[in-house]
């Protein structure tokens, strides 16, 4: 018994120690960039030599960061919302559908994650060419719903399949239309896969350079690009401390729509 | 009523009239068709022909939300995200009945189940059977033309399925309402039921009060199902009006229940364990079929005791029922005996088919 407890023991401290590591590797880019945000020097080098919020005031005062920040925010949920309306109903074809093609169709839906984004970004830049649309705020939403639906269908598919229709019938043996089962008994039931795929429809969208460098203009520059462009010619902190404040609002959108996700599913 | 999926016949035939508050069910091994066409009557598959009406309605055209059923499923199906109350109160929001006439309709039907004092509870916090109670009232409160059972006891253990047994069984008789029971448990197909269909590959082989299916089973598939009993191959001799005579392996039998087979035909012959009776002598006074057979193994099973018993000519086993016999002296494995089975206790069914 004290033999096995004490084995059992000693297995927690290594995995404790495990995770400690982890931690540290997955935290520590971020722990540099966070600490170069706060120094004073006028180049990036690490150890930082100072302390000041200087860099954060020139991340306010860069119009093209605030602009940036702006259109990051709408595309992003922009993007998300599209991304939702398209990926839950494609979800309820494929887990709940009875047709020949299914499971290609669903490859086929899943297929945006495959190709490399950067090969998208050109691709879609041809696109709007051919088909004589200018670029702006629309097609770069377009073309981060297309990478951010493939996310909301997977987790929902996957809720789906493990979620036994019998609810549904259950539903529907009391009355319930389709679309009112839906609304008031599978989506409900859907809200933990729906809410992570919309996180990461977010993320995908927020972080994104490949496809928004090729298809963003002066006017709708999002923030990874503006930061990539400032990088060209500049190698100040200020990018370290855009950086966190775009980590910060990503936090905070995540945090704000699992939030709301939680207390609407439960009625 | 039929229906196919593609080349696959689920359901081949069913022909099935149900009076109102009667309780029938539809009994048989996994694949018969038993579900699928409990899942056409609630509107979930659409048979490829025929029709389905619910008191002089037809509905088989019509969704299932249209067709006033009550459903209650085996893994209950309360929807997780809603209460006790929301979940009764469900089927009442989505038939419109106003706000202030379903909270008084819920209580009265969680009453009825004797889930009062759950009112406030979430599913997850509840028992299995407390769970399938409340898909009961769930299923109730909306009073629906038909009830519709997909084996609803099957995922609670023996104590606690006998008792909702008797329970939905009660109330079913006190409501009145026309129930349709999907099971492959022939006990409680028996114990529930006014008429019990037993289903076999797409058809059903037998309908009827349950004392007839185990009395009278119309197929050797039924005798099967239903209860246990022994069967011996055999020949057709001769047929009159009141017996027939048939030739077996083990001896001739006499039979003096009305049977089809023409002399010359291939039957087989069966008996339920219970009319096959121990007897000293070789001498049978009585008609019927009587034959010398070695007790193999014996198998107490409380109330009753069974005894597997060898004949000669057949490695096929003769289960007889001792409980009766078990008083005088008992027998031990590898006595000797001539059983006997009374003239009118012995089926015949045709030998091909099963």
């Amino acid at each position: 018994m004290s033999e096995s407890s004490g084995k059992s023991r000693w297995g927690e401290r290594v995995l404790n120690g495990y995770v400690f590591l982890m931690t540290l590797v997955l935290a520590f880019p971020l722990l540099v960039v966070g600490l170069i945000s706060f120094d004073t020097a006028e180049y990036i080098n690490f150890p930082p030599s100072g302390f000041s919020l200087k860099w954060y005031r020139s991340v306010v005062e860069n119009p093209t960061f605030m602009l940036s920040l702006g259109n990051s925010l709408i595309v992003a949920l922009a993007s998300t919302a599209c991304a939702l309306l398209i990926g839950v109903p494609a979800s309820l074809v494929i887990a709940r559908g009875r047709f020949p093609g299914r499971d290609l169709l669903y490859a086929l839906c899943l297929s945006s994650l495959t190709v490399p984004w950067i090969v998208y970004g050109v691709s879609l830049l041809f696109l709007w060419a051919v088909l004589g649309f200018n670029l702006s705020i629309m097609t770069l939403i377009f073309g981060h719903t297309v990478i951010g639906t493939p996310y909301v269908l997977r987790t929902s598919v996957a809720v789906l399949a493990d979620m036994p229709p019998v609810y549904e019938h259950a539903a529907r043996s009391l009355g319930a239309s389709p679309l009112r089962a839906f609304w008031t008994v599978t989506l409900p039931l859907m809200a933990v896969g729906i809410r992570a795929g919309a996180a990461f429809a977010f993320i995908v969208s927020i972080v994104n350079i490949p496809i928004s460098l090729f298809v963003t203009t002066a006017e709708n520059i999002t923030m990874p690009v503006a930061v990539f462009n400032y990088m060209q010619y500049n190698f100040d902190p200020s990018v370290a401390a855009f950086s966190i404040i775009q980590m910060i609002i990503i936090a905070f959108f995540i945090v704000f729509a699992v939030r709301a996700a939680r207390s609407g599913g439960v009625s | 009523m039929r229906k196919s999926y593609g080349t696959t016949l689920a359901v081949e035939h069913i022909d099935l009239d149900i009076a109102k508050g009667e309780f029938v069910s539809l009994l048989g091994p996994s694949g018969c068709g038993k579900s699928t066409t409990l899942m056409m009557v609630a509107g979930f598959e659409v048979p490829t022909a025929g029709e389905i009406h619910i008191r002089d309605r037809r509905v088989d055209a019509l969704p299932p939300e249209k067709r006033r059923i009550g459903m209650m499923f085996q893994s209950y199906a309360l929807f997780p995200h809603m209460n006790v109350t929301a979940n009764v109160e469900y089927g009442l929001r989505m038939r419109g009945v106003p706000k202030a006439e379903r909270g008084p309709r819920v209580q009265r039907a969680l009453d009825l189940v004797h889930m009062q004092g759950f009112a406030d509870r979430a599913p997850r916090q509840l028992s299995g059977g407390q769970q399938q109670r409340v898909a009961l009232a769930r299923a109730l409160v909306t009073e629906p033309d038909i009830l519709l059972l997909d084996e609803p006891f099957s995922a609670l253990d023996r104590k606690l399925r006998e008792e909702l047994q008797r329970e939905v069984r009660d109330l079913q008789r006190k409501l009145g309402i026309t129930t349709i029971f999907v099971t492959h448990d022939q006990e409680e197909a028996l114990l529930m039921s006014d008429r019990v269909a037993v289903m076999n590959e797409g058809r059903v082989e037998q309908c009827t009060r349950p004392q007839n299916l185990y009395g009278a089973p119309a197929t050797s598939f039924v005798a099967k199902f239903i209860g246990r009993g022994s069967f011996v191959d055999g020949t057709v001799r001769e047929r009159s009006a009141t017996q027939s005579l048939i030739d077996t392996a083990i001896g001739q039998a006499t039979i003096t229940r009305p049977q089809e087979a023409a002399p010359g035909a291939q039957v087989r012959i069966f008996f339920r364990p219970e009319h096959a009776r121990l007897v000293e002598s070789t001498a049978a006074a009585e008609p019927g079929l009587s034959f010398p057979a070695t007790l193999r193994s014996l198998y107490f099973q409380g109330a009753t005791t069974m005894a597997e018993m060898k004949v000669e000519v057949s490695e096929e086993p003769i289960v007889v029922d001792l409980s009766e016999r078990s008083q005088l002296h008992t027998p031990a494995e590898g006595d000797r005996f001539t059983i006997h089975v009374p003239a009118t206790r012995i089926h015949v069914f045709p030998a091909m088919g099963e």
